[in-house]
């Protein structure tokens, strides 16, 4: 006690303190009044978090997704701190926009209160561009293309367009210079000027006071302590509970690391699926008119309306021309919202490429627990043999070769490559439309007449061929048996280990068949003498590829053998 | 609304205790896991397997009259989110006992962590922060080191000289490996 005696006779603060509390409500304390304190909450909660956040995260691409993957999967209670404030960024988008309609149907930005009016219109601004940049900080692929959009959105403005987006972007191309800039605005500019907007905000509120409803008791008193800060506090709670339920029960997701090169559905944060819904409802050349022109419009009403409604009284039914305009556009945003959402559940392609994305988020995250090379996740996802692998195979191969029902049938199909299955049908019947039916190979005839249980015994001899030490055991006996009809059957055409096709115009050596090693060579040099030679139409990818992209694709190409 | 509440003063302190308890609440939920959150690089990691750190060929360490070279160790490093693969660890002084065992000796100082320089000509180890003296063998002999320098176990495989590479905290008695 002593020491609060001290500081006050320094400071004052006990009368300062007195005075913030006892301060008198005309009209009495109101649950209305609530949603400006339960901001500034949420508001201290996102600085406390994005400081914590701040103590990890990394701003440069090649580590920001990595850094997040850290926050969320390594560090203690890391996916709790990123995820209330991940939701508390939502939390905050939807208190405002209750706030904003209290104010608004309430009259509260009537003479005197157009200064604080245009206060919280300009914090609502800094807010979405909390918003915006925060999106980007993960550089994940959604971030990185709801940013894509966005940007190129503030590129359509007359005049000035293109030179806003560069300034914002900080270059033509999207890079580190964005991630720096964006950061910087996010976690410095933004919160500085809300700091300093929200306090004159909240000083011009106590000198005004809230704005009692029509036909209220004036008469009725109550300081603020406790009346109205029981109600501030509770509905404060109920907020971060809510915002902590969803951490606990869904979790801040995380997609998987920005890339340019592949295929993204993108979408915007869930509340400006308005604006984008609106978009899609226009014609193209329109476009600007919505992206543009409805937020200058909303905020141009909004910043005009105490000029608007000079009328004295607050009475709802006296501001029907007012209100309803707004309830319209809240009506509107909350339709359109939902007519997206409801576009997009039923848009296959949208889901398709949205499971796509989330496949490929899970194997970034299973991938980068063995630790993320300095590099970064790209190369990590690229020398993956079902990410960077698969890639490529769709990219280079699924014009001759089917793969999982994709691709044209132009040379075997690799659905299950080199598994026992597509061995023993591969000699059964090499002709097969799976097989050799669409190429000039039709040398090798049906081994059928061998009968079954020796083709059985050459199949796990060729499996075997391609087997790595960790992959589960073959059949000895049945390799030694197979291995033996290998020699008196197949050597005439193939050579194995240097013995074998004599007169040297036979099929591919088949020494280690279906190895990385053997499938590696294949794809870079499918004409080699020890490949298919002169019967060979299949494009050499030695110098399209890199070499690791071969390995990757010769590692996936393994893979099948197990499906 | 407001025409319903007293002001009488148990009700009065039934609000303001709860006001005391949403912000504990509040406290406690941004605050406990905040605090886990930032001491987390006091949590003990179960080590790393792959010690055994290739540094040198035996032939090429000096014998046990000549005088000992500093070596890099070259090795995976694990650092936050990232594993790269052949970075420079430390440096290690090296140094054969007989022909088939070497004594490693790090080369950071017990003190507060410099490197330790050799002094060739006083045949002996000295640190250049606060003159700390170490023999040939590692003995602390002059100065604020509170240990000699801290040896590594060192194995021999194909030729190979091999150490089980650590780093020790500064400043104690007792030697505790730190990770
Ligand atoms: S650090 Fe070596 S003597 Fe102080």
């Amino acid at each position: 006690m002593k020491l609060i005696e001290w500081l006050d006779s320094r400071t004052g603060v006990r009368k300062l303190m007195t005075r913030a509390l006892e301060e008198e409500i005309q009209g009495g304390a109101r649950w209305a009044y609530v949603f400006g304190s339960g901001l500034a909450v949420v508001f201290l909660t996102q600085l406390v978090t994005g400081l914590m956040l701040m103590a990890t995260y990394t701003p440069s691409v090649h580590d920001a997704w990595s850094s997040v993957f850290y926050i969320q999967h390594r560090v203690t209670s890391g996916w709790f701190i990123r995820g209330m404030h991940h939701y508390g960024a939502q939390a905050m988008m939807v208190v405002m926009g209750m706030h904003l309609l209290q104010v608004t149907i309430y009259g509260a930005y009537k003479k005197p209160r157009e200064v604080q009016w245009w206060l919280g219109l300009a914090l609502m601004g800094a807010t979405v561009g909390l918003a915006i940049t925060g999106y980007l900080l993960p550089w994940d692929q959604k971030g990185y293309w709801a940013t894509t959009v966005a940007t190129n959105i503030a590129g359509s403005t007359p005049a000035i367009g293109a030179q806003v987006r560069e300034v914002v972007v900080g270059g033509a191309q999207y890079g580190q210079s964005t991630l720096t800039r964006l950061y910087a605005a996010h976690v410095g500019a933004l919160p500085g000027l809300i700091g300093i907007l929200l306090l004159l905000h909240v000083l011009l509120y106590r000198r005004h006071g809230p704005t009692a409803p029509a036909g209220a008791n004036l008469a009725i008193k109550q300081a603020y302590y406790p009346w109205q800060i029981v109600r501030d506090v509770s509905f404060a709670v109920f907020v971060l509970l809510v915002v902590a339920l969803v951490t606990i029960n869904v979790g801040a997701p995380l997609d998987a690391p920005a890339d340019p090169s592949v295929q993204y559905p993108p979408r915007p944060e869930w509340y400006f699926l308005w604006l984008y819904q609106a978009l899609n409802l226009v014609p193209g050349n329109l476009e600007s008119l919505v992206t543009l022109g409805i937020p200058a419009l909303v905020g141009g009403f909004l910043f005009a309306l105490p000029f608007i409604d000079r009328k004295p009284t607050n009475r709802l039914r006296d501001r029907l021309g007012i209100i309803t305009p707004v309830l319209l556009g809240a009506c509107a945003i909350v339709g359109l919202t939902a007519m997206s959402l409801n576009a997009d559940a039923h848009d296959a392609k949208f889901q398709a490429q949205r499971r796509d994305a989330d496949s490929r988020a899970a194997r970034a995250v299973q991938l980068a627990r063995n630790g993320i090379p300095p590099e970064g996740p790209l190369l990590m996802l690229a020398n993956d043999p079902l990410t960077g692998g698969r890639d490529t195979f769709s990219d280079k191969c699924t014009s001759c070769h089917v793969m999982n029902g994709h691709g044209r049938r132009r040379a075997p199909e690799h659905t299950g490559f080199a598994s026992r299955e597509w061995l023993l049908n591969f000699l059964r019947n090499p002709r097969g439309e799976r097989f050799f039916a669409h190429t000039r190979i039709d040398g090798m005839r049906s081994q059928a007449r061998l009968g079954e249980p020796a083709l059985e015994a050459v199949t796990e001899f060729l499996f075997a061929e391609g087997r790595e030490p960790q992959d589960p055991p073959v059949n000895a006996a049945l390799v030694a048996r197979g291995s033996h009809v290998f020699e008196t059957k197949c050597m005439e055409c193939h050579v194995y280990r240097g013995e074998g096709d004599y007169l040297a115009e036979g099929g591919p050596n088949l020494t280690g068949y279906a190895s990385r090693t053997w499938i590696a060579r294949q794809i870079a040099t499918p004409a080699a003498a020890s490949q298919y030679g002169e019967l060979n139409t299949m494009p050499a990818f030695a110098d399209q590829l890199s070499e690791a992209q071969i390995r990757t694709i010769a590692a996936y190409l393994r893979l099948q053998r197990f499906e | 609304m407001s025409e319903s509440e007293g002001t009488s003063s148990s009700r009065r302190k039934a609000l303001k205790a709860l006001i005391a308890l949403g912000a504990a609440a509040w406290a406690a939920a941004v605050l406990v896991p905040g605090v886990s959150y930032l001491l987390h690089p006091l949590k003990r990691r179960a080590g790393d397997t792959g010690r055994w750190k290739r540094v040198a060929k035996l032939r090429e360490v000096p014998g046990a009259s000549g005088m000992p070279v500093a070596v890099p160790v070259i090795g995976e490093q694990v650092d936050a989110w990232t594993r790269a693969p052949a970075q420079r660890l430390g440096t290690i002084w090296l140094r054969k006992k007989s022909d088939t065992e070497v004594i490693a000796l790090q080369a950071e100082c017990p003190h507060l962590g410099c490197s330790i320089q050799l002094d060739a000509e006083h045949r002996r180890f000295a640190c250049p922060c606060h003159e700390s003296f170490f023999d040939l063998e590692g003995r602390c002999t002059a100065g604020p080191s509170p240990r000699g320098m801290d040896p590594l176990a060192t194995r021999v495989r194909d030729g190979q000289v091999e150490v089980d590479f650590k780093r020790f905290r500064t400043q104690t008695r007792n030697r505790t490996s730190l990770g």
